[in-house]
């Protein structure tokens, strides 16, 4: 009895050691990026800073909330209504084809998710999918954040196997008492699977709001087109990339101010802007996160 | 029936007087000025530029207003995020923005023949012609195409005008000069034994450790700390990694030079004796800078705009002996240092009017207005009475006015000072404008009231006004016929370009190992690394390269 008691309590003591390793593996950049965006910019160059500021300053978030180039409001609307009309759309569509696709007496079955599956491993690349969104005319319009990432392979299958693993019994029943497809789909399959589409829905969020590489190749107008990720991007960018050569040359002609950088605490305070609207949200998601990741345990 | 024959005929006759209306008009002569003829209406141009950031490229600020209210032009202007070039979407698309910066992009667009010739404007383009002056067959395309499609970019300056920034590589702190007395350190031995002599004196500085001579290696950096200081010491001027001979004009990869591997040598020695800092070609950009900032780098072989932030903070710290003096260190006496040689104009990319634009005479009005004596006033200087005056006729920056553009980061975003000079067309540092001031807001004047209180001290000790009286004079040097050789255009598809890749990333391994082999080992690692350059036809690549350089000087003698 003695013995087996001893094991486990190592066992405990070593994986507490490698979780709390990984806490502070995971959690130092996040407190080094606040600390940095609530430091004086001037002194943030100086480097050294680690958990806490050593300067402490609003400024940098007042920077950004009042410069008149940094439409965070419409941007970060955009995000927001992305967001959310993405999520909501895909994960419809992807329930839909999931539902379609569990149905053993679906004939197109087996060739259907075959097809799929390709288009899991191969894609056209960044300029023929420029070219699919000119050709669709969905250049410039809100609709090209929304239509082409409708359905993801992946998130299918998640749902699907879900799907699978609640008995058909339940269906046949409702089918006897004269449901038809659809009623069978909203009204039981649908239900049963919350803790999975939570999931999928939560992964799409993510992936919507982080999302500014489609602002960047398909968006138009990009005042109105834009979203918190670009700007944040945009910001980031803004460091000495100009190539050294380039510099050289500037500097031997006289030019007195090329690419002016961006200070690193503007850049972490309007990282944590960003990152904050997803922070407030996960804790409400997280239930039906844990419950939809631990799938094969769900026993009909 | 009657009502519509009257109306017709009435209609009939309205277009045809509205159509020689229009036939009437040009007889009128060259106007005296410019402003008269200007189409000042709105109008808004997309501007798809290379070099672009969200700090620089939102053309919200006063110069940018006074532009659009002289010109009626508003600029929208985009540019690469994420580092990923819109450029092949643009030529995938065949849509372009209206004027095009696109630097390394360039030939891509020409191929694919998105750029209109500019040939037919130039006659009648005289602000352009006048800025150019003889340069202006710089602009033609290539020996193959001579058309011209850009006005480039970087500073126009007439071969003979002063050159008052020497560029050097070789830095020193104030503090470790003036210790010694302010010595003639002329030779890389001599520059190496102050170093080491200050730091056996001071083995820590500001309570952390001193470190001899720190390089940057990160990423592209490696150009300007590790290689271009090779070229400098054996008085190659600024050709990248090339190495010219002045009378023959034929190239070579100037790592095959012996001269130069002699340089690293140097540097391998330094290593051996603990003066070189051991993190030199692991650390990164932000943690050098960190370093420099504590003043404990006695000293660097690197460019002053890219250690610039350092030098900044160190003077508000008031530690101004802790920042650097620039000289023209070399291998040994026989060279001479060729930082002040007048490359002339390189020519290279520029911005460009494609065949997406819908008003290209605009286009070009607007880039001839850029190039005219009050557009390089406006974008150099900025407004009258609010960044500059007038008195008794001559540009006056205040002093206040010049601490901020030197101290502030948002100086350049805030007024649009200086944010619209690069990459439209540029009057060089220098050059003098038809009232005899010069256009840039640098004068030997300016250059000498920011020095900070060491500079002052060590260019009195050694007899100087300017850091470039220390440096051998551009009159002692031939003038470039192809500007600087690095800025020139290689084929994209060409041999030249693969061999050149693979020989950079191979420097780019090879000498930091040759740098930090022991000392008996060096010569072995370098024979190593050049058998590697001479197996992937490093010779090749110069007598390409040769045969463009000889193009470009033909192209431009036309």
């Amino acid at each position: 009895m003695k013995k087996i008691r001893k094991k486990i309590a190592v066992f405990d003591v070593v994986v507490m050691v490698i979780m709390v390793y990984i806490v502070i593996v995971t959690l130092y950049p996040f407190i080094n990026v606040v600390a940095l965006s609530f430091n004086d910019s001037n002194d943030t160059v100086k480097g050294g800073i680690y958990l806490w500021p050593r300067v402490f300053t609003l400024g940098n978030y007042k920077e950004i909330f009042s410069n008149p180039n940094l439409p965070l409001v419409r941007a970060g609307f955009n995000s927001v209504l992305r967001t959310v009309v993405g999520t909501f759309f895909t994960v419809i569509s992807c329930c839909m084809l999931a539902y379609t696709l569990s149905r053993r007496d679906y004939v197109l079955r087996k060739f259907v998710s075959m097809v799929f599956v390709v288009t899991m491993y191969v894609g056209g690349g960044m300029i023929p999918s420029y070219l699919l969104m000119k050709n669709l005319h969905l250049l410039g319009s809100f609709w090209v954040y929304i239509l082409p990432g409708l359905i993801g392979y992946f998130n299918v299958i998640v749902i699907r196997s879900f799907m699978d693993s609640l008995p058909p019994s339940l269906q046949e029943s409702a089918r006897l008492d004269g449901a038809n497809d659809f009623v069978i789909f909203s009204k039981i399959v649908l239900p049963l699977c919350i803790p999975v589409i939570a999931t999928v829905a939560l992964w799409t969020a993510v992936g919507q709001w982080n999302s500014w590489f489609d602002t960047y190749l398909y968006g138009k107008d990009l005042l109105s087109m834009t979203n918190l990720q670009y700007e944040l991007k945009k910001i980031l960018d803004s460091t000495q990339a100009t190539s050294g050569q380039t510099q050289t040359a500037l500097a031997r002609n006289g030019s007195l101010i090329i690419n002016p950088v961006s200070s690193d605490s503007i850049k972490m305070a309007i990282t944590i802007i960003v990152t904050v609207p997803i922070l407030l949200v996960y804790p409400f998601v997280q239930k039906y996160f844990i419950t939809g990741m631990t799938l094969g345990a769900v026993k009909g | 029936m009657r009502k519509t024959k009257i109306f017709s005929i009435l209609l009939t006759v309205t277009l045809v007087t509205s159509l020689m209306a229009g036939c009437g008009s040009s007889k009128k002569s060259e106007p005296v000025a410019t402003t008269k003829t200007l189409d000042k209406s709105p109008i808004t141009l997309t501007f798809y530029s290379a070099d672009g950031n969200a700090k620089s490229s939102n053309f919200t600020d006063a110069v940018a207003k006074e532009i659009t209210k002289r010109t009626g032009v508003t600029l929208k202007i985009q540019y690469p995020v994420g580092g990923t070039s819109k450029v092949p979407l643009m030529i995938a698309g065949g849509e372009y923005p209206d004027l095009i910066y696109a630097k390394g992009d360039e030939s891509k667009i020409v191929s694919a023949k998105g750029l209109i010739s500019l040939d037919k404007y130039l006659g009648k383009a005289e602000n352009i012609k006048k800025l150019y002056g003889t340069y202006l067959p710089r602009l033609k395309d290539s020996v193959d195409d001579p058309t011209t499609y850009t006005v480039g970019s970087f500073g126009v300056s007439p071969i003979g005008t002063e050159i008052w920034t020497p560029g050097g590589l070789f830095q020193i702190q104030h503090a470790v000069l003036k210790d010694q007395g302010y010595p003639k350190l002329q030779t890389l031995k001599e520059y190496g034994d102050a170093i080491k002599t200050y730091m056996q004196k001071y083995p820590t500085i500001n309570g952390q450790k001193t470190i001899g001579l720190s390089l940057c290696a990160d990423d592209w950096r490696w150009l300007i700390t590790v290689g271009n200081p090779s070229g400098s010491a054996v008085g190659l001027p600024g050709d990248g990694q090339w190495a010219i001979d002045p009378d023959t004009n034929k190239a070579q990869y100037k790592f095959m030079l012996p001269e130069i591997k002699e340089y690293y040598r140097w540097l391998n020695g330094m290593n051996a004796s603990g003066v070189l800092d051991p993190e030199s070609f692991t650390q990164k950009f932000d943690q050098y800078k960190a370093k420099l900032t504590s003043g404990r780098v006695l000293a660097i072989s690197d460019a002053g705009w890219d250690y610039a932030d350092a030098t900044a903070s160190l003077n508000k710290i008031n530690q101004q002996e802790r920042t650097f003096a620039t000289l023209p260190v070399v291998l040994d006496a026989k060279y001479k240092d060729a930082s002040m040689k007048d490359l002339g104009w390189g020519g290279g990319t520029g911005v460009a009017i494609t065949t997406s634009c819908n008003n290209p005479d605009r286009a070009m009005q607007f880039l001839d207005w850029m190039a005219s004596d009050e557009a390089q006033i406006l974008t150099n200087w900025g407004i009258e009475g609010v960044n500059y005056t007038i008195v008794d006729g001559k540009r006056v920056i205040s002093a206040a006015e010049r601490q901020k553009s030197m101290n502030d980061p948002d100086y350049g975003t805030d007024t649009g000072v200086g944010l619209y000079t690069y990459p439209f067309p540029q009057r060089g540092q220098g050059v003098k404008d038809p009232t005899g001031q010069y256009y840039s807001t640098a004068t030997t004047q300016s250059i000498t009231d920011n020095y900070n209180s060491a500079m002052k001290e060590t260019l009195k000790a050694y007899g100087a006004t300017m850091e470039k009286d220390m440096y051998p004079k551009t009159s002692e040097f031939k003038t470039s016929p192809f500007g600087a050789a690095w800025m020139t255009t290689i084929p994209q598809d060409s041999d030249l370009t693969i061999i050149l890749k693979k020989a950079d990333d191979e420097s780019q391994k090879s000498i930091p190992k040759a740098i930090l082999a022991k000392p008996a080992d060096f010569d072995k690692v370098w024979d190593e690394y050049i058998a590697t350059l001479k197996k992937i036809e490093i010779e090749k690549a110069g007598t390409d390269f040769t045969k463009l350089l000889a193009d470009k000087s033909q192209l431009w003698s036309k």
